[in-house]
Formats: C-alpha cells, sequence, structure tokens
C-alpha cells in the first residue's frame, strides 16, 4: 500500500521534476545520420577509428585533403551535447558558405564527438552524471574493481543525492538553496546535521558509498602534455586510453591541420591560458651536467638557482640572439617542462579574446559563466604544446554567473572604478567606498582612509584597484559560488526545474535518509534552445578565426639579367594571414616543418648563388616575408620552375622563362 | 705416476661437482634468427619449463619473444614471484641478448644439479624477452655498421625536414662489409686535425701553434639524394627507451622519442606484458656499455624515491658491484644523463616494481694501469689481443663529393661489443646479478597460527606472516601510490564468526588496530623486505579455520588449524 503511494506520488510529481529540454537532443546515431544527410561531392564522413566501448569515433571531412585543414573537434568531455550540436550547426555553415564561393584553399575536419562512450549516458535511465568512461578501474585502491557504484534507490531515474542526518555530520543544508548542503563553518557558529553521500548503497561493505563506480578514465585529462601521474582517473599512463589515441594517430596523420577549433566545457577565450606558471622555477636550485658545464664555463659543483643561470647564459651569448627564458632552462636540464604558453603565443590569443569578447556582446551573449580553463593533460594543451598548433578552445553554454546584488546596487562597481580618474575617486563619499569595499571582505588594515591616502598619493590609481579587486574576487570565487550560481540559474531560467526535493527513503544501510538534489548535468548540459541561441557565436566567431589563418604566398618576384649572361632572380615567400605561420611554441618543438622552395633548373643551367632547396622555417604575422635570391646561368632552354611545397599550405608553382627577360 | 693419476681423479671430481652442459655457446654472437632457433633449442630440451610465445611485432614485422622459465609441478608461473628480464631495446646493444639467452640455458641445465638453482627454479618465475628492438638487431648484425649504428627502431624518420624519409643513409662504399670513418688530407694549415707521429692509425687535434693537414668528413657515405649533404637522413627511427608512460616527454625536450607513449609496437608489447603479469616483482634490463648497474629516477623532476624502497635498492645494486667487478651502482638522472621516458622509471613508478638497467661491458684496456684508456693502449688492445682484426685500416678511397679520401676505424663489433673470449664470463657475472635478484623475491611464509580461548567459545587467533627476502611484496611507492591491489590476509572457517580483527601494533602487549568494515579480511597492504606483520582476530566458533595470504606478487599461502 504505502509502495503504491509512493510510486503514484512519484507520478503525480513526475512533470516537476523531468527536465523538459531533453527531448530535442540528438542520441549518438540520431547525430551521426545528420552529418550523414549533409553528404555531398566534396565531403566524406569516415570513421577514423574506435573508442574505449567499441563505438565508432566519425570525421566529416569537407574540402581536398591535400589543402589546408582546420581541425573542429567537439565534445571531448563526452557528455556536451551542446557541444556536439554546435558542430552540427557550425558544418552546416561552412557548407552553405563554401556554396556561397567562401573557404576556398582550405579543408576542413570535423570530429562532432570526440569521445563517443559517454554521449549517449544522457539518454539512459538513470541519469548518472559521470565525466569517466567505462575501463574498468580500482578507483579506491582495495584490489577491487568497479565494486560500488550508485544505484537510483527511489527510482526516479536519477542519481542524485543522500542526507542522513548523524551526529557527526558535517553538512548543513544552503537554507538560500535547500536543494544543496553546504559544509558546516564552526567559526561562524554552525554545526554540521547532516551526511552527505551520492544516491546508493554500500555495494562492498566497507564503509564507503560509491566510491567506486563503473570504470573509467576522463579522456581529456589523458592526454600527454601535463599528464597528472598516479592520479586514477587521468589513465595509468598518457595515451592508455584507445579514444585518446584513435584521435592522436588521426590528427599526427594530418599534417595539414594549422588551425584547431575545440568545442567542449574549456573556453580559452574567456578563460586565457595561463602564463608564469613555471615562474616558481627561477628559485630551483639546480646542478649542470658535466657536458653543457665545460662549454659554458660553469662549475658543475655548483649549485645555481634556476634564474643566476637565465643570466649567466644570456650573457654568454651562446643564445645566438634569442632570449634564453627560465622554462628553457629548465626544460633543457630536464627538472620540468613548459607548463606556460609563450609569451608571443599568448599576445595572439589575448587579442583572439579580445575580438570573441566584442562579437559575444554583439550576439548579446553573456560572456559571464563559469567556464572552464585549459586542463591539464588535455586535447587543447596537446594541440598547443606538444604541436605548436593555435588552439582555440570554446564552450557552447555554462552555468551563467549568479548575478551579484552589487551591481544592481546604484552605488560604486568594479567596472565604474576602472574608468575613474584620481579626482572622481577622491570626491566620492566614504560611506560610498565603504559600502563597495564591503562586498570584497578585505582585511581590517585595507580601509577607507587607508585607500584614500594611497590613491592621493598615486601609488594607487582606481584602475589598479578595479583590476586587483576583480582578481580577489575571481580568487574568493570559486566553488563557494557554484551553489549561488546554480540557484539562480535553477530559479531565474529554468524556472525550478532541474532539482529533485528531498523525499525520505528507508535506507537498508543507513536507515532513514533523505534522497534529493539537483538533476545530473543540470549545469553542464543547458534546454535545448540554448544551443541554437548560443551557436551563433561559436559559428561567427569561426568564421572569424579561419579568415585569420597564415596565407602563404609568392610575391614581389623580380628578374633581371646581369652582366656576362647571368640572371638574378628574387622573390619573397610571403604571410598575408593575420596569425603567424607557426606559433613560437611550434618553432620550439619538432613540429615546425619548413617551407621547400625548391628551385628546377635544365640540366645544362648552373645555380651560382642560392640553394636548390630552400627551407624557410616559419613565418611571423601578416606581412612577414623571407627574400629568396638566386644567381643563375642558364644554358640553352632557359626556362625555369619554382615550386613551393608545404602541407600548411597551398602548393605553388611558377614557371620563368629567362629568355624573355631583358 | 700416482701423483698424476691423483690429479686426474681429483680433476675428474671437480668436473662432476661443478659441471653443467650448456647447450649453447656463448663466445659468440647470434643473429634474429639465430636467437630463434637457440630459443627451440633450449625448449626442446627442457620442454616442461619452458613456454616461448609471440608478445608483439616490430615495425618492420618481425615476432618479440617472450620466454616464462618456470616449474609446472610447484605451481602455475603467475601464481608465484616473478623476475623479468628484457634485452637489445637498442639495436646496437646486442650483448645483453646473450646474457637473456645464458640465464635460461644455465638456469635449467643446473636444475636438479644445484640446490639453489633448483630451489630458486621451483620458488619463482622467470619472463624474458631477449630482444626488445628485432629489427635494429636484425640491421646491426646483418648489414654494414659501425658500433654506434643504431639505437633506435626503424620507423622511417625525416631527420632533415625536407619532406623525404631516410633518404640519405650511411653506405659501405668499398663493400667491405663495415661503415668506418672518412678522413681527408688537406693543404697544411686547413685542417685541424694531425696523424700521431707514433701511430698514423691514430689522429690528434692540433695545439695551438701547430698547422694540420688532415680533417674527418663523417661516417662512411655519400651524398643519395642529390641535396649537397652526405648521410643527413640515415635509416629510422625511435629510441624506444625513451617512449615508456612514465614522465615522457615531447621530442623537442626528450631527443628520439615517439609522437607519443609507447607509439612503437615493440614497447608497447613489453608495457602490455607488464602490466597484464602482475606477479612480476623485480625487472632487469640490458644495456651497453660501461659497466653500471642503474636505477632510476631518470629525471629530477619527479621526486626522489622513497626510503624504504631505496633501501631494497641499494642492497641489491652495492651486491651486484661486488658480483660485477668494475661495475658502478649508479642513479640515472644524477650519476649518468637525465632519461624522460625509459623502461626503468615506468616500470617502477607506474607498476611499482624494482627495477634495474645494467650497461654491460667495460673493455680491460687499460694496460698501464694509469685509470685512464688512450687512443695508443685501443690501438694496443686490436694488435695484440684482437691481433688486428677490430680495425679497418685507413686506405684510399675516390668519393664522388669529396674526391680523394681515406675510409678506416674501428669495426661494429669492438669498443662497446664484448669480444667472444669475455662473452660468457659476462654473462654469466650479469646472470648471477639476476639469479641474486631472483632469490631476493618476495619469499612470504605464514611462520605461525597461534589460538587463545579467551571465554565461552571465543579465541583469540594471532597469526605471523614474514618475508624472507629482501624484495617487499609492495613496494613502499606502490603502496603510498595506491599502485595494484593490497596484500590480505583472511580468516575462514565454516562455524567461524569473525568478531574483529586487525594488525598488531604492540606484539607483546597483544594489542591491534581493528579494522572497522570486513574483519575477517584484513587489508595488510604489504610486507617488506625481510619484514612481518602479526595479525590478531578475536573468533567466536569451532572446527577448521583456514588462514589465507594473498598477495599479486607475493602469491597466496594457506594455513590451517582446528579450534
Amino acid at each position: 500500500m504505502k509502495k503504491i503511494t509512493v510510486i503514484f506520488l512519484i507520478i503525480l510529481l513526475m512533470p516537476f521534476f523531468v527536465n523538459a529540454q531533453k527531448s530535442d537532443y540528438k542520441n549518438y546515431r540520431e547525430l551521426i545520420s545528420a552529418f550523414k544527410s549533409l553528404s555531398s561531392s566534396y565531403t566524406k564522413l569516415k570513421v577514423i577509428g574506435k573508442s574505449d566501448s567499441g563505438k565508432n569515433i566519425y570525421a566529416f571531412i569537407v574540402g581536398k585533403e591535400n589543402l589546408p585543414a582546420v581541425f573542429i573537434g567537439a565534445n571531448i568531455s563526452g557528455y556536451d551535447l551542446a557541444a556536439s550540436e554546435a558542430a552540427l550547426i557550425l558544418s552546416k555553415d561552412i557548407l552553405s558558405k563554401i556554396k556561397n564561393g567562401e573557404y576556398k584553399d582550405k579543408s576542413f575536419i570535423i570530429i562532432p564527438v570526440m569521445n563517443p562512450d559517454l554521449y549517449d549516458i544522457y539518454f539512459k535511465k538513470p541519469l548518472e552524471k559521470r565525466v569517466k568512461n567505462f575501463t574498468p578501474k580500482d578507483d579506491d585502491g582495495d584490489g577491487l574493481i568497479d565494486e560500488d557504484p550508485p544505484e537510483d534507490l527511489n527510482h526516479d531515474g536519477y542519481i542524485t543525492m543522500m542526507r542522513v542526518k548523524a551526529v557527526d555530520g558535517n553538512y548543513v543544508e544552503d537554507k538560500s538553496f535547500p536543494y544543496l548542503l553546504k559544509k558546516a563553518n564552526p567559526i561562524k557558529e554552525e554545526r554540521g546535521v547532516y551526511k552527505y553521500y551520492t544516491e546508493g548503497i554500500d555495494n562492498d561493505g566497507d564503509g564507503k558509498y560509491n566510491e567506486d563506480s563503473k570504470g573509467g578514465v576522463i579522456i581529456n585529462n589523458n592526454f600527454p602534455v601535463l599528464f597528472k601521474y598516479y592520479k586514477k582517473s587521468s589513465g595509468l599512463y598518457p595515451v592508455s586510453q584507445k579514444t585518446t589515441k584513435t584521435l592522436m594517430t588521426f590528427v599526427l596523420k594530418h599534417k595539414n591541420i594549422e588551425l584547431a577549433y575545440i568545442i567542449d566545457r574549456t573556453n580559452n577565450m574567456i578563460k586565457l591560458p595561463e602564463m608564469g606558471r613555471s615562474s616558481k622555477l627561477g628559485d630551483m636550485p639546480v646542478k649542470v651536467p658535466e657536458r653543457f658545464g665545460k662549454f659554458l664555463g660553469i662549475d658543475t659543483k655548483k649549485k645555481y638557482k634556476i634564474s643566476e643561470l637565465v643570466k649567466i647564459l644570456n650573457e654568454s651569448g651562446v643564445g645566438g640572439g634569442m632570449k634564453i627564458t627560465p622554462q628553457m632552462v629548465a626544460s633543457f636540464l630536464g627538472v620540468a617542462p613548459p607548463a606556460s604558453i609563450d609569451p608571443k603565443d599568448y599576445s595572439y590569443y589575448k587579442e583572439l579574446s579580445k575580438q570573441y569578447k566584442d562579437l559575444a556582446k554583439k550576439e548579446k551573449i553573456s560572456i559571464d559563466r563559469k567556464v572552464k580553463g585549459e586542463e591539464d593533460g588535455s586535447i587543447v594543451k596537446w594541440f598547443y604544446f606538444n604541436l605548436g598548433i593555435p588552439t582555440i578552445a570554446v564552450d557552447v553554454w555554462s552555468l551563467p554567473k549568479a548575478k551579484s546584488e552589487k551591481k544592481q546596487n546604484k552605488g560604486l562597481t568594479i567596472e565604474k572604478l576602472k574608468k575613474m580618474s584620481k579626482d572622481d575617486f577622491l570626491k566620492l563619499k566614504d560611506s560610498e567606498i565603504e559600502s563597495f569595499m564591503k562586498g570584497f571582505r578585505m582585511p581590517p588594515s585595507f580601509n577607507v582612509k587607508m585607500i584614500r591616502k594611497m590613491v592621493e598619493s598615486g601609488r594607487l590609481t582606481p584602475l589598479k584597484m578595479a583590476s586587483f579587486l576583480e582578481k580577489y574576487q575571481k580568487r574568493s570565487e570559486g566553488k563557494k559560488s557554484l551553489n549561488k550560481d546554480l540557484k539562480s540559474y535553477i530559479e531565474n531560467e529554468l524556472k525550478g526545474k532541474g532539482v529533485v526535493k528531498w523525499q525520505r527513503f528507508n535506507h537498508p544501510q543507513l536507515g532513514e535518509v533523505e534522497i534529493g538534489g539537483i538533476v545530473p548535468f543540470t549545469d553542464e548540459i543547458p534546454p535545448y534552445n540554448k544551443v541554437e541561441e548560443n551557436s551563433k557565436l561559436v559559428t561567427n566567431f569561426f568564421d572569424m578565426l579561419v579568415k585569420k589563418t597564415p596565407s602563404v604566398k609568392l610575391e614581389g618576384l623580380k628578374v633581371k639579367r646581369e652582366n656576362s649572361g647571368v640572371y638574378r632572380v628574387n622573390f619573397y615567400i610571403v604571410n598575408e594571414g593575420y596569425l603567424p605561420f607557426y606559433l613560437n611554441m611550434a618553432k620550439r618543438n619538432k613540429y615546425s616543418m619548413p617551407i621547400l622552395v625548391k628551385l628546377i633548373l635544365p640540366k645544362d643551367a648552373i645555380l651560382i648563388e642560392g640553394k636548390k632547396l630552400v627551407k624557410i622555417n616559419d613565418l611571423g604575422g601578416i606581412g612577414s616575408a623571407k627574400k629568396v635570391s638566386y644567381l643563375i646561368y642558364p644554358g640553352k632552354n632557359k626556362k625555369i620552375k619554382i615550386k613551393i611545397h608545404h602541407e600548411k599550405i597551398v602548393d605553388m608553382e611558377k614557371s620563368i622563362n629567362l629568355g624573355g627577360v631583358k | 705416476m700416482r701423483k698424476k693419476i691423483l690429479s686426474v681423479f681429483v680433476l675428474a671430481l671437480f668436473l662432476t661437482s661443478l659441471s653443467y652442459s650448456l647447450i649453447l655457446r656463448y663466445d659468440r654472437y647470434y643473429n634474429y634468427k639465430e636467437v630463434f632457433q637457440a630459443l627451440q633449442k633450449i625448449k626442446s630440451k627442457y620442454p616442461k619449463f619452458v613456454k616461448i610465445e609471440t608478445i608483439g611485432k616490430s615495425y618492420q614485422g618481425r615476432d618479440l619473444w617472450a620466454v616464462t622459465i618456470n616449474n609446472p609441478d610447484t605451481g602455475k608461473a603467475s601464481d608465484k614471484p616473478a623476475m623479468y628480464v628484457d634485452a637489445n631495446i637498442h639495436g646496437n646493444e646486442i650483448q645483453g641478448t646473450e646474457v637473456t639467452l645464458y640465464i635460461m640455458d644455465y638456469l635449467l641445465s643446473n636444475y636438479g644439479k644445484v640446490k639453489k638453482i633448483t630451489d630458486l627454479v621451483n620458488r619463482v618465475a622467470f619472463y624474458i624477452v631477449p630482444i626488445v628492438n628485432p629489427d635494429g638487431r636484425a640491421f646491426f648484425m646483418d648489414k654494414p655498421n659501425t658500433p654506434s649504428t643504431s639505437r633506435i627502431n626503424k620507423k622511417p624518420i625525416d631527420d632533415d625536414r625536407d619532406g623525404l624519409y631516410d633518404e640519405d643513409d650511411y653506405d659501405d662504399l668499398d663493400g667491405d662489409g663495415n661503415i668506418v670513418q672518412m678522413r681527408k688530407k688537406v693543404k697544411p694549415g686547413t685542417g685541424y686535425l694531425k696523424l700521431d707521429p707514433k701511430d698514423p692509425r691514430i689522429m690528434v687535434r692540433v695545439k695551438p701553434g701547430e698547422k694540420g693537414d688532415y680533417i674527418m668528413l663523417g661516417l662512411e657515405g655519400i651524398d643519395n639524394d642529390g641535396d649537397g649533404l652526405v648521410n643527413e637522413d640515415p635509416l629510422g627511427g625511435y629510441d624506444m627507451n625513451r617512449t615508456f608512460g612514465f614522465n615522457w616527454m615531447p621530442p623537442f625536450i626528450q631527443y628520439g622519442t615517439s609522437d607519443y607513449p609507447f607509439e612503437p609496437s615493440e614497447t608497447y608489447a613489453i608495457a602490455k606484458f607488464l602490466i597484464t603479469h602482475k606477479n612480476i616483482a623485480a625487472t632487469q634490463d640490458f644495456h651497453n656499455s660501461g659497466g653500471m648497474i642503474l636505477r632510476g629516477p631518470g629525471a629530477n623532476n619527479m621526486g626522489r624515491y622513497p626510503f624504504a624502497d631505496v633501501k631494497v635498492y641499494d642492497y641489491i645494486g652495492k651486491e651486484g658491484e661486488k658480483l660485477l667487478p668494475g661495475y658502478d651502482y649508479m642513479i640515472s638522472w644524477k650519476d649518468l644523463y637525465p632519461v624522460f621516458g625509459g623502461f626503468n622509471d615506468f616500470s617502477y613508478r607506474t607498476l611499482g616494481i624494482i627495477s634495474f638497467t645494467n650497461e654491460l661491458y667495460q673493455a680491460q684496456q687499460d694496460f698501464n694501469k694509469d685509470g685512464k684508456v688512450t687512443p695508443e693502449e685501443r690501438m694496443k688492445w686490436n694488435d695484440e689481443i684482437l691481433h688486428g682484426a677490430g680495425f679497418v685500416n685507413w686506405h684510399h678511397y675516390k668519393h664522388p663529393q669529396y674526391g680523394d679520401i681515406e675510409l678506416g676505424g674501428w669495426k661494429k663489433m669492438t669498443t662497446r661489443v664484448t669480444p667472444g673470449f669475455q662473452l660468457e664470463e659476462l654473462c654469466h657475472r650479469n646472470g648471477a646479478f639476476v639469479i641474486f635478484n631472483a632469490f631476493h623475491l618476495p619469499d612470504v611464509k605464514i611462520k605461525e597460527v597461534k589460538k587463545e580461548k579467551i571465554g565461552k567459545g571465543l579465541y583469540r587467533i594471532r597469526v605471523l606472516i614474514m618475508n624472507d627476502r629482501m624484495i617487499p611484496t609492495r613496494t613502499q611507492h606502490a603502496v603510498m601510490k595506491n599502485i595494484g591491489k593490497p596484500d590480505y590476509v583472511r580468516i575462514r572457517g565454516k562455524n567461524l564468526k569473525v568478531i574483529s580483527g586487525g594488525i598488531e601494533y604492540d606484539h607483546q602487549l597483544k594489542k591491534y588496530t581493528p579494522q572497522k568494515h570486513h574483519p575477517e579480511k584484513i587489508r595488510i597492504n604489504s610486507i617488506n623486505g625481510m619484514g612481518f606483520k602479526y595479525i590478531q582476530w578475536i573468533v567466536k566458533g569451532k572446527g577448521n579455520v583456514k588462514i589465507i595470504y594473498e598477495s599479486e606478487k607475493g602469491g597466496k599461502r594457506v594455513k590451517e588449524i582446528k579450534i
């Protein structure tokens, strides 16, 4: 009887906590067939290999494969359905632009679902928020594999949370948003009430709940750059997963990729790649191996700080004009790999980021959302650090940040502060500054009087103060604000959907518990209508990027007959595109293959100056040019040919008849 | 006369007591095919003990073999602690393969004759991969080469970045089967070398104030692709001992590595072998040369090894120095050079296995014992020990690009490769080091089980478990990083109820730390080298009780008592 009532109640309440958004997303099969329906004479949908669960990974290839290619990889997280849908929308846009005669001399490689193993979990019951694939793994190190997965105890179709009142509980209800608990803070005189678990039973009787669920490895942590060794969800070793290997071998084979556009949870246009991450290296004491020490005249018995070595090396001239950085010394000595983006590359990213934000403003898409930065061991980092390819990562949708109450406040804001002059600031009332500063919870020594003094003396400008406060705010935000953001999103945008009310349940091990919380993926997968809306930014920014790719041309050809029947041939290989032909990172690693300029001469001609094969290692950004020059004594047949080849450019050929030159 | 008879008798006695008839010869080298035949020969003589399997293919399609040496009468190989040995990951570093052949041959021919060997073969399993780089060995042994060409595998690489792969290799110009050096006599004052006045085979650098009349032009070869450069894109490949999946670095940091960890099928195959054979508790790989017993870390960016494991390494390494005269026990990154993605870092750091790498062979060329080997002494070695067979004397050659030059230099089977007359001793001593290592694989015993009545039907059961060898059942590193399965000790009985149990922290006062959950299955994590653990249970019941110890690397032990 009781059971029936519960079931009846659930059915009755169903509409309140089932997500209406679900119906419109396609499952993996449907998505791929949507790509199939786009096929035409210049597209190809092919299987590039298998995932760990044995699913096909598809690439949709547009244009000739010998042309420079832009790589579009979506959904490395696997569950990011919005990213895959955006890749479909973007593909359609590319095709229509090609029809209109745009994107000549380019090809596109689109992998709509880079990690298909997690794609269909969204359509399965019970819905569980999982980010790991299904490779069997002993998560808790007890020697058993996948022995304690969560269970949908109340059969509502969701794996949510359980809370149980306990003497030693350390969680309390978040009063402003009862679907979430928060850690009790005894300093604030909060006494813990609940213990907090994911929904399920302790299958292996070890006192822990759901600590070893099925699988697995996070594919986007399994790439070899800054791979986290010993972290189980990263995998036993880099590229241990079939999915990772399939993607990498495919990318490595396509040497024509000049730009990578990754659509997933990461957005490196909102959260730029980290700079100066290995700056701590400067103080690390190291010894110099003898073979280098001898050569450089450095005492190999002494320990040096890396910063000292940088100084010595830069003064010695061994760099040959290149500035030697702490990161370079560190990786050379095998102390640490480069962990930071190159400063010059960063300036390109920064400029692109500015344009992305401007575009977002134009498209009226908020960038005030909780995006992920580049993760260690991710595909984004691999593309940039190992391949040296410009790698732009964008998300389609992320949880919007709760609008801070201060902004609605008519008083002082960070934005206002940024635009203020010194005098403007000093004109403010003490109370205005005070109420503004209150929001940041600064140490008490940082009071109005002191700030006034600093601004007066010029040691602090309003702009400096604003950027400092912004950073401070960001640091103190982080996880703490998740509850706030979720609450605001669920209340304001989902109108109360996406939550499961706490309900009593008689747990076989814990006794009476309550089950409820947030519907899985509410903070990761948006309502379907958001996808189309936000894809505009994904698509239009992509269009902007494609038009910024390097474009290498032969220009300024001059042929001159000199004395004694010899000919001088000069020309430039020049980059007409915005992005440099090779980022600095690519120059540092082996993947920057040179542009090959080949001179083909008749057999009886003599090349007096110049090389038959000129290798142009790299070109900077727009307008960067390298001169090629030959002095030729032609034979009877005065025809010569210049062939220019590189996988990332459109091959060129130029025939010159020296006989026709005066 | 009587004296003679007596000495013959003594000699005969000596021979019988120490005789073991190895079935292979160890004064020579085996090429790839011959290694296969040698393995078959060993297997056909000792079929019961030997299993040969193919665990992967090389880039050019050659088989990678793994040999299991195990006595099936004493249990399955996978149930015993195991020693893994491999060799020849670098194509030109060949003699480790002969060491591995010797180990198998020696163990099996002494089985049943020498007690220590018999006991060892009965107790542990050996997994042996004689050649990790089959293409490299085939190339080095069957083709003209130098002692150093080449260590890599045979995947084509565009070394000079001109879009072509392996298009300008070295060439045996005079067809004598050797790749040697090219030198050219030039106008006095334009060279940087001159001939050693005492021995014109030796080139010496000119000192300030002198004029040189020779230059070196590199290894024997021509400009095969007509790009104006000589030998700029030789065959292959990856340095496979930089492709393992721990602390792997891309090629611009670690020269010679592949595009990603375990890209070469060869290293992937042996990694998979190590991962799936969880009973491997020690590994040994063989390289050349220099006479070293190396352990990691390969590079110093990932921290030091934990103290308890260093103790084990130091013990085995320092004993090894005694067994291998002239060899030094060293730490790779500190005493040699940094290695990212090396084998023994992976096997220790990723899999938690005690791992050594030996650099085989030091030529004994220091004739005047001054601690230095001069070019003259090296020549003496060639002239008086090898009787001239190790060096190609300089001779004229007409080179298409360089004109009149001379060819000459050391042959490939010198400098790094042990000469035949020294090979057997090298095999035996390094084999003895492996056997010493294998002797110290964990040997766990349930030494005692005591029962004590403490109440009505209530008993205290106390168990002593001990490891009689130096290698732990799980390294400290493995325990700290949650690598592999923890060791467990269980108690079981039909009519038994386990009330409480745990590891004793004070045996004398009978104190133990109760394990909260599943007290019938005590997690002990590991038993250290020469270490022990006391387990205590409070149980209720009667009848037969089984104590079961289970460990991935320590094996399974069962003891029964009655209460």
